[in-house]
């Protein structure tokens, strides 16, 4: 049930609200009530105490500003007076942008699927994200509420989807261990999910000393970490792919093989057993990479397989080998 | 080129960070030719590259790889033609805190555009945390737009790792590309 | 950047050059940094802008082995070619004049004027 309440509304206004709420409530997406404690408030803007609404709202209210006009342009306004038609748009368009149903209390949410659901992914020789945390961070960006992502044993990790960001202790990329391996590839059933206020999560930042990173760098760890060479579903082995554009190595953690493998599909267009003896990955590898790069959504799929030969004298392959070796002395890379 | 010569040319606009870049993986202190910029040219740099920054890496293979910088200045292109002889690629670093980071791009990839279709090339974006536009979106889509696959880096010219990454894509690129 | 006065001293003083040194065809004075700040020549045939920036590359090349190899400050750098002699030359640290000459046995003459010259321009822009 979705909610909403008034403010300021003048002489009959509100009784012929309620009315026209009945009215319209067959042409509604969702089901509406009238709650004095919704977030949701219709504000009358003409009155003084309207106004003065308008200007200091209580926390967390999300306002619907009522009057002739939308002089103050706000996204969300109703005119006067009521029309059954803009009613309606009004309330379908804010039940499906604005989170108005039962006041969201900040809960701890478990992940839906079963026990046995997760046991199988986890045992299936399919790599199913949604099974994992890189699902569970795909989830969360697809809402708005900065929400803490916790896994017993190690540090939170909080993410902010509307700025596509996340809060984390310093992750050194050069030095990923085993068990920031295992929380980057923990599964759902692990994983506990509670949404924070901009202010809790400020407090934190501080108190923890918390770094930010792109929501990218996290998707790349948590989809390389799950992955473990599996294929995404079983057609994928046969699917030509080529990569849209270079992953931004600055944000991840990488092999220098990666760079091999991104060069190689940026060129040409093919299958995962091609790729991997052109590069010569082992197809494990391989698998994680265009897993990783699926996720963070630089990889494409086409119809037909478009390879570039390219024969380069085994001397030059050999002197690029001693450059990167020279250059690796000093600076290690880790998986 | 001549067989033991090995050389990486970097390139890009005036405090791109070249000569820094250089330094950060050379094993020589970086010889340059910088001098104190009169006040003809606008960015607030106080000394330019007027004939190339010089550093050398020792192979394992006891061959050196040479680091070449070039001038940043178009004033200087002469320098960019005669260096680029015989290198193995291109290195362009664009300062993003530029007045049109994107035109910097657009005037080095004319510039460069044989040599870059001979060989290759990568593009390290520095300043990115005082000017985050344009963000890498743009410049790839300025890249998709004259054809080019190139790798875009956001990177911090006196960081090893980062001049580091940049050589790895271009090696990448040259081999698999 | 040097004031319009001396702008038009160093002018007049390689138009001094030219006048009583008849082997130089042109001459330039330019910042290490590569900006024309004089310029003259007997016929409009040379590029010297880009001459100009050239040579204040070479200047720091010369300047850059002379360090490398210990040698002090480096004086001339001389560009003896088929069909003529350019001479590059500092002025103080920050000016460098440019000097050419077609006739191939006019060096001697081509270093001592232009030597000349420099260390008075040199007296100009202080």
């Amino acid at each position: 049930m979705y909610k909403l309440y008034y403010h300021a509304l003048q002489k009959n206004d509100p009784v012929f609200f309620r009315s026209m709420l009945q009215l319209v409530g067959l042409k509604l997406s969702q089901n509406w009530e009238i709650d004095e404690h919704a977030k949701l408030i219709l504000v009358d803007i003409e009155t003084p105490e309207g106004q003065s609404f308008w200007q200091n709202p209580p926390k967390e209210a999300v306002l619907i500003a009522y009057a002739r006009q939308n002089d103050i342009q706000t996204p969300w306004f109703l005119p006067k007076p009521i029309r059954t038609q803009s009613l309606i748009q009004l309330l379908n368009e804010l039940a499906e942008h604005v989170c108005c149903e039962d006041e969201p209390k900040p809960q701890v949410n478990k992940p839906q699927p079963s026990h046995a659901d997760i046991v199988k992914a986890k045992a299936s020789n399919f790599f199913q994200a949604e099974y994992y945390l890189v699902g569970v961070l795909q989830q969360i960006l697809q809402g708005q509420s900065i929400t803490r992502v916790q896994c017993t044993g190690f540090p939170p990790l909080y993410i902010i989807p509307e700025e596509r960001r996340c809060f984390t202790h310093q992750v050194q990329f050069n030095q990923i261990n085993t068990a920031q391996k295992m929380f980057y590839a923990a599964s759902i059933d692990e994983i506990e999910c509670e949404t924070v206020s901009a202010e809790q999560l400020q407090q934190e930042i501080k108190q923890q000393h918390l770094v930010a990173y792109p929501v990218e760098t996290m998707l790349w760890l948590s989809a390389m970490c799950a992955s473990q060479g599996r294929f995404s579903s079983a057609g994928a082995q046969n699917k030509f792919m080529r990569l849209v554009q270079w992953p931004n190595f600055a944000l991840f953690p990488y092999q220098p093989y990666h760079m091999n493998l991104a060069a190689y599909m940026l060129k040409n267009i093919a299958d995962v057993h091609g790729i991997a003896q052109k590069t010569q990955c082992s197809l494990e590898n391989v698998v994680d990479f265009t897993n990783a790069c699926s996720i963070i959504g630089i990889l494409k799929y086409e119809q037909e397989h478009k390879i570039v030969e390219k024969q380069l004298p085994e001397a030059r392959r050999s002197l690029f080998k001693t450059i990167l070796q020279r250059l690796a002395d000093t600076v290690t890379f880790h998986k | 080129m001549r067989k033991d010569q090995i050389k990486l040319v970097f390139t890009g606009n005036m405090g791109a960070g070249k000569t820094t870049a250089i330094a950060s993986i050379s094993e020589i202190p970086v010889i340059n030719t910088d001098v104190l910029m009169s006040s003809g040219a606008s960015a607030d740099k106080e000394r330019t590259t007027v004939a190339m920054d010089y550093g050398e890496l020792t192979l394992g293979s006891g061959e050196k790889l040479f680091l070449y910088g070039t001038p940043g200045q178009q004033r200087f292109d002469y320098m960019w033609q005669i260096l680029i002889q015989g290198g193995l690629g291109l290195i362009i670093l664009i300062d993003n805190s530029g007045d049109d980071p994107i035109g910097d791009l657009a005037r080095y990839l004319d510039s460069f555009h044989d040599f870059i279709q001979e060989t290759g090339a990568v593009i390290g974006v520095t300043h990115t945390d005082d000017a985050p536009r344009p963000d890498l979106q743009m410049y790839y889509h300025y890249l998709q737009e004259r054809g080019l696959q190139l790798p875009v880096f956001p990177i911090d010219a006196r960081s090893r790792e980062s001049v580091v990454m940049l050589i790895q894509a271009l090696l990448a690129i040259l081999e698999y590309g | 950047m040097l004031s319009k006065l001396a702008t038009i001293q160093l002018e007049q003083r390689l138009s001094k050059l030219i006048e009583q040194c008849s082997a130089v065809d042109a001459a330039v004075v330019a910042t290490l940094d590569g900006y024309t700040c004089a310029m003259k020549q007997r016929s409009q045939q040379y590029p010297l802008e880009r001459l100009a920036t050239m040579g204040s590359t070479l200047m720091s090349l010369g300047d850059t082995i002379t360090a490398e190899l210990r040698l002090g400050t480096c004086d001339n750098i001389i560009s003896e070619n088929k069909n003529g002699i350019v001479a590059f030359m500092h002025i103080d640290d920050n000016l460098v004049l440019i000097t050419l000459a077609t006739q191939k046995n006019a060096l001697g003459m081509l270093l001592s004027h232009s030597r000349r010259c420099a260390e008075e321009m040199k007296k100009v822009v202080v």
